[in-house]
């Protein structure tokens, strides 16, 4: 360790040294071949050349000592054998006029050197920083800028090893990008924790640039790394992301010579560009996010629009929330009218704990009772504490923490959306997020809820209607029906004791009977039209045999139930066929037609097909319109096929249910 | 003969102008009802040769009182009449399925009409 330590230094030397003697040697050996051509004195200026490239290799030091040890080699060799006076002046002014050349000549040179050396390391330091840049305009992605910026500084610096590692909140750090000339295991990707002596803990310490000098002697499992990897010398400097220290650059070397007073300069160049590629990241993030949550949103939205059963829009809420915010479950819960809440909807893991379609009684602290009780978001961070069956569900499905916000619809609190969380740290506007889901719930329950309302309150319009023109008939029928009837019997009493001789009273009783009798019959047909009295009394086919026996068209029935049903549908199905035997007889100039009515699986089936002309259009005000509304009313289906010339055919479908 | 008659009808002022026409053409009305089981009670009591049932009784169903009078009195097979201010037509599937003998327009109720239907060869 020592040997490797000092290596450098003694090598440098000694090739320094071995250098200055080999080109002394060789430029004497050139004096000597020229010396019997030129004065010697003269040729004292060709010890530069050896000179010149110690103090470009070597510096400035080493060409002092060349210098001066040309001069005495000089001396020795080509001044002392011809005994040349050396205190002669000829002698001595050329030897110092030699020596302050060469000292001055190897001084240029050996700045002009390290001025190119600096050159070529700012250069180098400017390209590393372009490549790095480029990457980040390039929005590469964030792992490969880490790493680029580890490698480059570790080059720059011109380290053993180089590490970029994120602080952790639980004061641990995470390995981010690592870069090594020497075999090292570089842990990434994982935790490890800040024990004993290290570059990240010093910068966390210090919140600035830091210097470890060795960790001999230092504890730690991070100091016994740097021991076995031998470095020596560590610089570290911090990444602060918006105010906040995100992480580390930490640069490692085996020399016993120290990081340039510069190093950290350099460094923080590079750190800027590791900011700007986090603070990247995290804006592409947070669109990214906002993106998936628009998506999500519109989704749900497009089924709200579209009218979607509520069930449906319940689920695919509960679906995209509790995937666009990670949720270990989410869940949506109805408020219902005896306290108790019915879990509607419910994704996520475990799906049999807290079921969809269980019931619970909740009360606060708990996230969904107080959502419900304020009308307000509510979150609790630890379920651990909360009594109850529905609290250690939520345990069970290892919820720790859970958001509530409550569905408002028509100014009350309807339900709740939930997630829960495996610890406390909940998704980035998680509330506000899911507050956009909730709004589109409410949309959509307040449309259910008006949409089974508007069903309700047609039927019943209709069923009132029905009620009234069966009393209208029955009316009808117990007083002035009875009454003309009983009249017509009088007058026939009167006539009959009636003197034989009064011909004129007895006819005219017969007159005014006769009158009465038609009177009757246009009452009679008025009261039918009103309500069919033999639908109440026998049922539907006793009403459509009569209906098919008073037709101006041969009706072929085929009835395939006896069975009697609600009031409504019966009513319904009599006046289907009742109207689509009226426009047969009317516009299709129809001879034949055919009506069948089944049930089955709960719905009562009609269809009504004649041999006519074809073309009639059921939205143009013909009855059928009346027919539709009613069929509609109680939720069945109602279908015309009229192709010009092939006949038509109204299909209805109405659903039994009773009461 | 007929000579005997229960009419069944929930209208009052309907029973007596119909006692008075019927008993003039020679039917004896011996009793009169508007309800089933005032029906029923006078059917037991009064023994009639034919009776003449409303189809609608207020609330109750003529037909069903037609059933159960065959029921609880076999000789009154066939000497049931149906009567309404309705038409027949409207009725018929209903006449037809009842034990009733036939069905008479109120505004053509007559002691002929009645015994023309129940004593075939009558008329």
């Amino acid at each position: 360790m020592v040997y490797v330590r000092v290596r450098p230094s003694v090598f440098r030397r000694l090739s320094g040294l071995l250098a200055g003697v080999v080109l002394v040697a060789a430029v004497s050996g050139l004096i000597e071949l020229l010396d019997e051509h030129v004065p010697v004195l003269s040729l004292l200026v060709l010890y530069l050349l050896a000179v010149l490239p110690v103090a470009l290799v070597w510096g400035s030091a080493f060409a002092v000592a060349v210098a001066v040890a040309s001069a005495v080699v000089f001396v020795l060799l080509f001044l002392a054998p011809v005994h040349i006076r050396i205190a002669e002046q000829q002698t001595v002014f050329p030897l110092v006029v030699f020596l302050i050349t060469a000292v001055a000549v190897g001084q240029l040179a050996a700045r002009s050197q390290r001025q190119a050396r600096e050159a070529a390391r700012l250069t180098e330091e400017q390209g590393a920083l372009r490549r790095v840049a480029t990457l980040v305009a390039q929005a590469a992605p964030t792992t490969e800028v880490f790493e680029a910026v580890t490698r480059e500084v570790g080059l720059l610096c011109g380290a053993e090893l180089a590490r970029l590692e994120r602080y952790e909140e639980d004061g641990s750090v995470t390995g981010v990008a690592a870069w090594s000339r020497v075999p090292a295991r570089l842990a990434v990707g994982t935790r490890f924790a800040l024990e004993g002596l290290s570059v990240a803990a010093q910068v966390r310490l210090t919140g600035g640039p830091v210097r470890v000098d060795g960790f001999a002697g230092a504890s730690g499992p991070i100091a016994r790394e740097a021991r076995q990897l031998r470095i020596r010398w560590s610089v570290g400097c911090p990444i602060v992301v918006a105010g906040r220290l995100w992480g580390v650059i930490a640069a490692s070397s085996r020399s016993d010579v120290p990081f340039p007073v510069k190093t950290e300069a350099q460094i923080a160049d590079f750190t800027e560009l590791v900011v700007t590629t986090i603070e990247n990241a995290q804006g592409r993030e947070e669109i990214s996010e906002l993106l998936e949550n628009q998506a999500a949103l519109r989704r749900v939205a497009t089924l709200v629009a579209r009218g979607a059963p509520a069930a449906e829009v319940l689920s695919t809420v509960a679906a995209e929330v509790g995937r666009v915010l990670g949720a270990v479950a989410t869940a949506i819960v109805r408020f219902d009218p005896d306290g108790l809440v019915t879990v509607v909807a419910r994704t996520g893991e475990h799906r049999d704990q807290v079921a969809e379609g269980s019931r619970w009684k909740l009360e606060p602290p708990d996230v969904l009772a107080t959502a419900l009780a304020t009308g307000q978001p509510a979150t609790l961070h630890d379920y651990s504490q909360i009594p109850g069956p529905f609290a250690a569900e939520m345990r069970g499905i290892g919820i720790q923490a859970a958001i509530a916000i409550p569905i408002v619809v028509a100014a009350r609190s309807w339900g709740a959306l939930s997630i829960g969380t495996r610890d406390e740290r909940f998704p980035l506007g998680a509330d506000q997020r899911m507050a956009s889901f909730t709004e589109l719930v409410a949309v959509a329950v307040a449309d259910a809820e008006s949409a089974a309302e508007l069903a309700a309150s047609r039927a019943r319009v209709v069923t009132a209607s029905d009620e009234a023109r069966r009393q209208i008939e029955r009316d009808l029928h117990d007083g002035a029906q009875q009454r003309l009837v009983t009249l017509g019997l009088e007058l026939s009493l009167l006539q009959s004791s009636a003197h034989p001789d009064l011909n004129e009273l007895r006819s005219g009783i017969a007159r005014i009977s006769a009158e009465l009798t038609e009177v009757l019959d246009e009452l009679r047909e008025m009261s039918r039209g009103i309500h069919p009295a033999i639908l109440s009394e026998g049922g539907l086919g006793p009403a459509l045999r009569a209906l098919a026996r008073r037709a101006a068209v041969l009706v072929d029935l085929d009835l395939q139930t006896q069975a009697r049903f609600p009031g409504p549908v019966e009513v319904a199905a009599y006046y289907v066929v009742s109207e689509a035997l009226t426009n047969m007889t009317k516009h299709a100039d129809a001879s034949y037609v055919t009506v069948l009515m089944e049930e089955r699986y709960g719905t009562m089936r009609l269809s009504v097909q004649d041999d006519g002309v074809g073309g009639a259009d059921p939205a143009r005000g013909s009855g059928l319109v009346g027919i539709r509304d009613r069929v509609e009313a109680l939720g069945g289906s109602f279908e015309v096929t009229s192709p010009v010339g092939e006949g038509t055919l109204i299909q209805v479908a109405l659903p039994i249910k009773s009461g | 003969m007929l000579r005997r008659c229960l009419i069944v009808d929930d209208n009052e002022r309907f029973l007596e102008i119909a006692r008075i026409s019927l008993e003039r053409q020679g039917l004896e009305v011996v009793g009169t009802a508007t309800t089933i089981a005032g029906a029923l009670l006078e059917a037991a009591g009064l023994r009639p040769d034919v009776v003449l049932v409303d189809v609608a009784l207020g609330a109750e169903s003529g037909f069903e009182l037609t059933r159960r009078l065959v029921e609880d009195f076999p000789e009154l097979q066939a000497r049931i009449v149906l009567i309404s201010t309705r038409g027949e037509e409207d009725l018929a599937d209903l006449i037809a399925s009842s034990p009733a003998v036939g069905f008479l327009s109120k505004s053509l109720l007559s002691a002929a009409a009645v015994r023309c239907l129940v004593d075939a060869g009558g008329c």
